[in-house]
């Protein structure tokens, strides 16, 4: 009961960690190295909403959803616009606007221990034979409400739609009257907004330190290339198989495996199929 | 003649102004500044903190009008030059911190250090500066017992370094001890360990290891967490299957706090014993809160990371540095020794009667006479390696004190002789 438990929410909490960094890349092809420094950026802000500002939790969390979905729409429209298809200049551009903004909240004092997020209810409940905190049951129910609003929003909703007909060609979306500069970079401004909505959920489990960006970038690229980089089922499916295999290493083996397990796996799938478990961007490359 | 006695009373007074003015002018000349180096890595939160401890002795020192020099007959003030070695930094290359360190002997002409280096491996290599520019350096952060190797090697060469901190071997064997009193109390025997996956923090685990199977315990399992790990329940699971009563977990990267709040929401049935130095000060109650409850820590030296009733300069230590509304320490380790530091060197000079820079040589002589009360109680060095003595009992020597979080305030519960409570087991253990 306890793997099961436990697989589930570590499951989740990766899902969470790369859904953003998928929308992003399926709709703009923009492969946003910055995720991690957005998802560091929202949780700073929210700390000092709440700490120096004396914003409500809330509020504070929604002011950050917002200002850093508006700094990656900025990013894309100030930047990557006039770098769009230039693959290796898109990660360049990308990493490089990561690595500053991390740099300069290190610079400003923002590492260390001392920027911790409240929970949001303290405690724990017994499942089964399992302990688990209320957090971590937020923190699933978030993950499965984002998944849900998802598929509705770009199911339903007429942005929604935009976001699947350029994901899907872009220029046919065009030739409909879809602008496809506007769309994309509203995905990225959903990409990084989705990014500080999964650091407000998994943040308050520990603190918040700047190395915290540079290693969540990693695991959201580590599921992606598992599931495939653009598609969010893909990302659903390659989130369960990392979490359970590493409870699992964990459990039967070693926890210092678990590094291996996420590895082992990327070089699995490169060898065996390049576009992950459910992309495509390969496969049409292969058939090109 | 009321022209003539005018003129007079006003040669008098002209000639009183220009007394008063050399009299203040050569007092002002002979006040110079005793100058304290201090080259070390202020990226490190303890470098920081222990950067403000030194300043608070300083200004205290100087409140009272400076240390008293008696060869010059006049009370000198003390001045603080600074120099970032940088070798906290990952990256930095030892080479680069000894240059940092020969530029501010160079250049601002200390007449002693204090902290010195912060990474071992910089502090190893500097001893040779320190030999030769007879630099009289009370060091206060690096805990290798390499130095001592290196002292040893040739003592009359490395004589001028002084080492007013703890060492990893005293911090090591405290940590055993304090855990073994837990056998005494409960009959507890049994451990489980989760050691961040780096050198350092399994070097500590396999330490401990050693010492607490030579007091007769038995290690029930090793986990190695990579850093980055941000759930620690599988781990903790096996924990609560292995049998263990003790918990002990050594690390520092930003994602172990999951681990402390997972032992506590998972009801890990084990005392946890955290050697992590976020959490040794009271500052983390504020970050943590209730999940710090029973957890147990060990801030070395005794009193840096709370006081302790027993040994008063702690707590005259802790009231003037939240009078002086200086920050709350990120990490308090050796925080305290940079303190005492300054206050070692001053009683120094003043039994001295000259500054360290004037006679090196002697000064050390003076040095090693030291015999004072601390943040972590009677200060005195071992002449035979120059290395600050921490023994059990404050009244002979320094202590290192290990405490127990309950309900925001960091209870001392180890050793004994200094325990202002018995440890409290956690409730799910009762």
């Amino acid at each position: 009961m306890e793997i099961i438990i436990y697989g589930i929410t570590n499951s989740v909490t990766l899902a969470l960690m790369a859904i953003g960094f998928s929308l992003t890349f399926g709709i703009s092809g923009v492969p946003n190295f910055a995720h991690g420094a957005f998802y560091l950026l929202g949780g700073i802000l929210t700390w000092i909403f709440i700490n120096q500002l004396g914003i409500p939790y809330l509020f504070s969390a929604i002011l950050s959803v917002i200002i850093v979905g508006l700094l990656g729409f900025g990013l894309y429209w100030g930047l990557m616009l006039r770098l769009r298809g230039l693959v290796v200049n898109e990660v360049i551009a990308t990493l490089a606007a990561a690595i500053v903004i991390i740099e300069v909240l290190r610079y400003l004092g923002f590492s260390g221990f001392t920027y911790v997020l409240p929970e949001f209810i303290k405690g724990s409940v017994n499942i089964g034979k399992a302990w688990l905190d209320y957090q971590r049951i937020f923190l699933v129910g978030i993950g499965v409400a984002l998944i849900i609003f998802l598929y509705i929003f770009t199911h339903r909703t007429r942005v929604g739609l935009s976001f699947r007909a350029i994901a899907q060609n872009e220029r046919t979306a065009i030739s409909l009257g879809i602008d496809s500069d506007w769309t994309a970079a509203l995905s990225m401004a959903f990409g990084s907004a989705l990014a500080v909505v999964a650091g407000l959920a998994i943040l308050p489990l520990g603190s918040i330190d700047t190395e915290v960006g540079y290693d969540i970038l990693i695991y959201a690229l580590a599921v992606g290339i598992v599931g495939g980089l653009e598609s969010v089922p893909g990302i659903v499916l390659a989130s369960f198989i990392l979490g359970f295999c590493q409870i699992l290493v964990a459990t039967f083996f070693k926890a210092q495996w678990l590094t291996v397990v996420t590895l082992a796996a990327i070089v699995i799938i490169l060898a065996v199929k390049p576009s992950g478990i459910f992309g495509k961007y390969k496969e049409l490359e292969e058939r090109v | 003649m009321k022209n003539k006695m005018f003129l007079r009373c006003l040669t008098a007074v002209f000639l009183a102004t220009l007394g008063v003015m050399f009299l203040y002018s050569s007092a002002f000349a002979q006040a110079k500044p005793i100058v304290l180096g201090l080259p070390s890595s202020f990226f490190q939160p303890l470098v920081k903190s222990g950067r403000l401890a030194v300043e608070l002795a300083i200004d205290e020192i100087n409140g009272t009008g400076g240390i008293f020099v008696k060869d010059e007959k006049v009370k000198r003030p003390l001045k603080l030059v600074t120099a970032d070695t940088r070798c906290g930094e990952p990256g930095t290359p030892v080479h680069a911190a000894l240059m940092a360190v020969d530029k501010m002997i160079a250049d601002e002409k200390p007449d002693a250090l204090i902290i010195a280096p912060f990474r071992s491996e910089a502090m190893v290599a500097t001893m040779d500066l320190i030999a030769k520019y007879k630099m009289v350096t009370i060091q206060t952060i690096a805990q290798t017992p390499k130095l001592i190797e290196v002292f040893q090697g040739d003592p009359e060469k490395y004589k001028y370094w002084f080492r007013a901190t703890t060492n990893s071997t005293y911090v090591g064997t405290t940590a055993a001890k304090s855990i073994d009193s837990l056998r005494k109390q409960f009959g507890h025997d049994k451990f489980f360990t989760i050691a961040q996956d780096t050198l350092w923090a399994k070097g500590s685990a396999d330490a401990l290891k050693g010492r607490l199977e030579g007091l007769g315990w038995k290690m029930v399992g090793l986990e190695l967490a990579p850093v980055g790990t941000n759930d620690f329940s599988p781990i903790l699971s096996k924990a609560r299957g292995s049998g263990a009563q003790i918990l002990y977990v050594v690390g520092d990267m930003p994602t172990l706090p999951v681990c402390f709040k997972q032992w506590k929401s998972m009801k890990i049935p084990t005392m946890l014993f955290l050697d992590f130095a976020v959490v040794t000060s009271n500052k983390a109650w504020g970050m943590y809160g209730e999940d710090l409850d029973y957890v147990m820590v060990m801030p070395f030296p005794g009193g840096t990371g709370a006081p302790v009733k027993a040994l008063p300069q702690s707590a005259y230590f802790h009231q003037k540095w939240a009078a002086k509304k200086l920050p709350g320490m990120d990490d308090p380790r050796v925080v305290s020794s940079a303190y005492d530091g300054v206050y070692i060197l001053k009683d120094a000079i003043e039994r001295a009667g000259f500054v360290p820079s004037k006679d090196p040589d002697k000064f050390v002589g003076f040095l090693e006479k030291t015999d004072m009360t601390g943040v972590s109680g009677r200060i005195r060095f071992d002449k035979a390696t120059h290395q600050q003595i921490f023994n059990g009992d404050p009244k002979e020597s320094s202590i290192i004190v290990a405490y127990q979080w309950r309900a925001g305030k960091m209870v001392p519960i180890f050793p004994d002789i200094v325990a202002e409570a018995k440890v409290e087991l956690a409730p799910w253990m009762k």
